[in-house]
């Protein structure tokens, strides 16, 4: 029975978001297209596809008609058309609008939507195309033959918390596919992995990240109308913490709100999730929430690099999409359409790869002269040095932006460098500026009305994760991490962490040390990014398990 | 003379995904189903089972609607070979006696029968979720005429062809020695259900489920369905509790939990004031108990 199991296909696609979804479309279609019959398969780590996707979300339709162009557009679940765009200078008491968009920001003609349901409507078409999907398992390890990728291996379960087998151990199946394509979202575990044996991020910017955290209420009618877009800058961040506020109006009076955050941010004990319960206290947000009830909770964390932390996105027999690919666009923080457009893609290389038998690197360099022929190349060099301008706060970012509008992106500095976001954690000690529980006293008491505090939250998440497993964070050094992380930054875990996974604990000894609750992640990823000194490995847990977000 | 391993599946609504609509009623529509928990364990048994007999050969089988095939699909993707559902509009509202019956009639009909020469086994789930009689395994025993075991928490072959079955009863267990071919009902306290492989679900995805009618099977329509059935639902009772509402003590760590506590029993409650008009009630309407049953 322990025998590892194993199924061969030419496509595997590791993670059902839009790109994975996009690149299995296109691909099903354009195999149709040519006469020739290709395996596809697609698995995702999520319990169901959706269940892992998190978005604001406000889209940018053109791309769908690319991607299904013999579908009518009202087909596709997106939510309202945006009616009305704002940003709003946001103080605690007061809000003033904007009397022009940020350059860059504007939505108009753009739809609000889950892209969670969206996924769905994709899985469907994609299955209807003959691509097959497998949700529920997830992939701990990529195949190598001679050096090169042959695709990968699903998680062995069974195990318990030190990694034994138990009687009703499962071993993973062996997936050997002539091209894999990573679209596993935001800070892929094997992307990461990919990323790091072939050097592929080698001269490139450190990827930088922001975390989002959301929420999705249900509001007596007339609080706010479907399709009406709000974006908020301010309170409660200061001017050197980059980020903002989101509020979109869904129908049947639904709302989605929350704020992203970039993880440069400088305090250790900063909380995105706490600064977002700050943030609906102010009295613009408040209204539109008054009277009603949250419905769900989620976070994630999104690549906010752009264009020069974009690695190198083919070797030998293997491409990478989507949000795995850092393809965002600032300042807007779009990224499906982006997401899409890689799939179709490298879903054309893949199609050409194929059909001459050479799934070679020097093959599927394809890709890359495709992108750099599209829109998402032209988008994201326009804005190459947005977001590495304001890492250094909001007045000197926007100084450079303004430059940079004036010299088409460039500014007067060529390429700005990034630095990666745990080395931008102050020390408790070395932090000038009041720790965030004393610069929101009094403000942290979470009414569980308008504001929650994490447990709550992560109730209304769906998560779930197996008893029994191998905990799926990894401390690296553990002889160091009481001494650094805990000692000279506070445990920022505790702080940073979107679902409450880490709790400090004091012993009877009075020693500190951090308790893990591995069962509440989000798979927002954000420890493995904010950690300081890259102390916490995230490690895919048990296919099937994490949330279960219906329309995030 | 490989032993055949046959399950039996119910798929039920997923308890902790039901939840309460606007209108106060029970939202069915959005909740997820499963493979009922009792029957998940007693599909466990079953691979646990292949381990002692690698040559055996693991069937599943349910009755319900077409969707319970999603069920099916389940168990094979753990490691099942062969699928069979019994799935009749003329079936609906079978009681559990209906129900055991229609299920022997299809294992009977696959050649299970008392005097089979070939040894086989039936592992079923202790109870449903959505059911909880537990009638279903020993009915279907019955009607085959086969031996069998309930309550069980593990089950071993013993190298001949018996089995070995540890029984949960009050304040320990009994071990049963079964010939087979026999019935067992797994508890939800024994080796827990495993996760499905990849290459079970594709092996899955591509299954071609055998389903039968009852008229595939020679099951006549005089007992199953509604009027089959000898249950009757003589009254659907809405049951309020009298009880007080339970305070939660609240905190993120032992202090925190401590303080919640003592604050909530020095504010006290109204714990003793609704027992008092509870029992002041019952003094009401002395007439009301038993008398009518």
């Amino acid at each position: 029975m322990n025998n590892v199991d194993t199924v061969s296909t030419d496509v595997l696609i590791i993670g059902g978001g839009p790109s994975g979804l996009a690149t299995a479309i296109h691909l099903a279609d354009t195999f149709a297209k040519n006469g020739t019959a290709h395996r596809i398969m697609l698995i995702d780590k999520g319990s169901s596809i959706g269940s892992h996707i998190l978005s604001g979300a406000v889209i940018k339709p053109e791309v769908f008609k690319e991607l299904l162009p013999d579908v009518e557009f009202s087909e596709i679940p997106f939510n309202a058309k945006v009616v009305k765009d704002r940003t709003i200078l946001l103080s605690e008491k007061s809000a003033i609008t904007l009397p022009f968009h940020i350059p860059y920001m504007s939505n108009a003609g753009c739809y609000t939507a889950s892209l969670g349901q969206i996924c769905r409507y994709l899985a469907v078409k994609a299955q209807e195309k003959g691509v097959e999907i497998y949700p529920g398992f997830a992939v701990d390890e990529i195949l190598y033959k001679d050096g090169k990728v042959i695709g990968a291996k699903t998680k062995d379960t069974g195990l318990d918390h030190h990694g034994n087998q138990l009687e009703n151990f499962q071993a993973g199946t062996r997936i050997e596919a002539r091209i894999t394509v990573f679209a596993e979202g935001t800070r892929g575990s094997l992307t990461k992995m990919l990323i790091q044996k072939f050097d592929l991020a080698k001269g490139k910017n450190e990827q930088i990240y922001s975390l989002g955290c959301k929420e999705l209420w249900s509001v007596p009618e007339g609080n706010i109308k479907p399709g009406e877009v709000y974006h908020t800058m301010g309170y409660p961040l200061d001017s050197d913490e980059f980020g903002g506020g989101f509020i979109y109006g869904l129908n049947d009076n639904r709302v989605a709100l929350g704020i992203v955050v970039g993880l440069d941010y400088k305090d250790p004990s900063f909380d995105v999730h706490d600064a977002m319960q700050i943030w609906k206290t102010s009295k613009f947000v408040s209204r539109i929430l008054k009277g009603g009830k949250l419905v769900e909770y989620g976070a994630k964390t999104l690549p906010e690099g752009g264009y020069y932390a974009v690695p190198k996105l083919f070797v030998d027999n293997a491409l990478i999409v989507g949000d795995s690919a850092g393809l965002i666009a600032m300042p807007s923080l779009k990224g499906t359409h982006l997401a899409i457009k890689s799939g179709i893609l490298a879903a054309k290389t893949v199609a050409r790869a194929l059909s001459r038998d050479d799934t070679s690197e020097e093959s599927l360099k394809f890709y890359e002269t495709l992108m750099q022929n599209s829109t998402i190349d032209a988008e994201l060099f326009a804005v190459r040095n947005f977001r590495q301008a304001f890492t250094k706060g909001l007045i000197i970012g926007s100084l450079h932006f303004a430059t940079q509008l004036i010299t088409g992106g460039a500014g007067f500095f060529g390429r700005l460098k990034t630095h990666p976001d745990y080395l931008s954690t102050f020390t408790t000690k070395a932090l000038k500026k009041k720790p965030f529980k004393e610069r929101f006293k009094g403000k942290l008491d979470f009414d569980k009305v308008l504001t929650f505090d994490k447990s709550t939250d992560v109730y209304h998440s769906g998560v779930f994760h197996d008893e029994q497993q191998v905990v799926h964070i990894k401390f690296n050094d553990s002889s160091t991490y009481k001494t650094v992380n805990i000692d000279q930054y506070g445990a920022p875990e505790q702080f940073y962490c979107s679902s409450e996974v880490y709790e400090l604990h004091t012993n009877k000894a009075g020693e500190k040390e951090i308790r893990v609750h591995a069962e509440n992640c989000m798979h927002c990823k954000t420890c493995d990014i904010k950690a300081p000194g890259q102390a916490i490995t995230w490690v895919i847990p048990n296919g099937g398990n994490g949330p279960d977000f219906q329309n995030m | 003379m490989a032993l055949t391993i046959i399950s039996l599946v119910k798929q039920v609504p997923l308890p902790s995904e039901m939840r309460m609509g606007e209108d106060g009623l029970m939202d069915r529509t959005k909740a997820k189903s499963i493979i009922n928990i009792d029957c998940q364990f007693g599909l466990e048994a079953g691979l646990q089972l292949l381990k002692q007999h690698p040559d055996a050969r693991l069937i599943v089988c349910s009755m319900g609607p077409g969707s319970f095939e999603a069920a099916l699909r389940s168990a094979v993707a753990m490691g099942y070979d062969e699928a069979y559902l019994l799935s009749d509009r003329k079936l609906g509202g079978s009681d559990t006696y209906a129900t055991g019956l229609a299920i022997a009639t299809m294992l009977k009909h696959l050649g299970f029968t008392k005097d089979s020469k070939e040894p086989f086994i039936i592992l079923a789930g202790r109870q449903t979720s959505d059911g909880d009689t537990a009638h279903v395994p020993s009915q279907v025993a019955e009607k085959i005429g086969i031996p069998q075991a309930t309550f069980v928490e593990s089950v071993k072959s013993d190298g001949t062809n018996n089995v070995v079955a540890k029984r949960i009863i009050e304040g320990g267990y009994q071990l049963m020695n079964l010939p087979m071919p026999c019935v067992i009902s797994l508890t939800p306290t024994g080796i827990p259900p495993r996760k499905q492989s990849l290459s079970g679900a594709i092996k899955a995805r591509n299954l071609q489920i055998t389903t039968f009618g009852i008229d595939d099977i020679g099951l006549g329509t005089e007992k199953i369905g509604i009027s089959g059935s000898p249950t009757i639902v003589a009254k659907v009772v809405n049951m309020v509790s009298e009880r007080p509402p339970i305070t939660l003590a609240e905190g993120h760590n032992e202090v925190a939990l401590v303080d919640s506590l003592i604050a909530n029993l020095a504010k006290g409650g109204n714990v003793l004031e609704k027992k008092e008009a509870v029992e002041k009630k019952e003094v009401d309407r002395p007439d009301f108990p038993n008398k009518d049953f």
